[in-house]
């Protein structure tokens, strides 16, 4: 099980602006985000919604913006995992590296 | 466009300014009430995403595609045969549900994109009860479909949503 010191080196990946992790009670474990509340309800939400329909088959959510801020939404065993992606980073390549990542994790 | 008003039934006519997001905003011009309510979606509108869908369906990156209302439920259906009504009933539920709680926090968002498995579903609002969804085994989407997509989306909504 990795512990969350090596969790947090998400925020050094390519591509990830902020991040934001939310358990299964919607309560935020860890964040480096200035408003976490608002990012934290979407992400506990449609993380629940897409894991209601998708089981361990959902990979990942996310809400393109027109600003290119986009969310990303990762099933993290029993948590969700909000990232916010940096502009002019392409949406497969940051959830790539997110993915990658999360497996190096286990 | 004709419009009735829900308080007393008068009759009223309304500029395509008064149409906004699939919903009719005016003041009655006989009693004054305000009404506000989802007018349905015209037929010519209608064909409009039924070419769309049967333009897509030809590309091999494309599973299938459908339309789905928040009142009504799927409007309509271009997917593979092997799923229910009711399973694209509960999978358009889900994504307009998602959809609409992104949009009350970011209401920038313009599109959404739910990967299970090996299926991409790319969730585009028209209004705020339509929701057109196409499956495809591939993200992104190839621009030519894109391209279609947006001009369509911008079509029925006169901006990008």
């Amino acid at each position: 099980m990795a512990t969350l010191k090596e969790f947090l080196r998400i925020s050094k990946l390519t591509g990830v602006d902020q991040y934001l992790i939310v358990d299964h009670t919607a309560k935020v474990v860890a964040h480096d985000i200035k408003d976490p509340q608002k990012l934290a309800k979407i992400i506990f939400s449609c993380g629940q919604n897409c894991f209601a329909i998708g089981k361990t088959q959902f990979k990942y959510l996310i809400f393109s913006r027109k600003n290119q801020k986009n969310i990303f939404i990762f099933p993290v065993g029993n948590y969700y995992l909000g990232v916010v992606k940096s502009k002019n980073v392409d949406n497969f390549i940051l959830a790539d590296n997110i993915i990658n990542f999360l497996k190096g994790l286990v | 466009m004709i419009f009735f008003c829900e308080d007393c039934g008068e009759k009223n006519i309304l500029a395509q300014t008064q149409l906004k997001n699939g919903k009719a905003v005016f003041r009655c011009t006989a009693c004054h009430y305000m009404n506000s309510y989802a007018y349905p979606i015209s037929k010519k509108n209608l064909k409009k995403i039924d070419q769309f869908f049967k333009d897509i369906q030809v590309s091999p990156e494309i599973i299938g595609s459908f339309l789905f209302h928040g009142k009504t439920g799927v409007l309509k259906n271009n997917m593979p045969d092997m799923l229910k009504e009711s399973d694209l009933k509960v999978l358009g539920k889900t994504i307009t549900n998602n959809y609409l709680i992104g949009c009350s926090q970011y209401p920038d968002i313009n599109e959404m994109t739910l990967v299970i498995a090996n299926k991409n579903m790319i969730a585009k609002m028209i209004d705020s009860n339509l929701t057109l969804i196409i499956v495809s085994k591939i993200f992104p989407l190839s621009k030519n479909i894109l391209d279609k997509l947006e001009h369509l989306v911008s079509d029925n909504t006169g901006q990008n949503r």
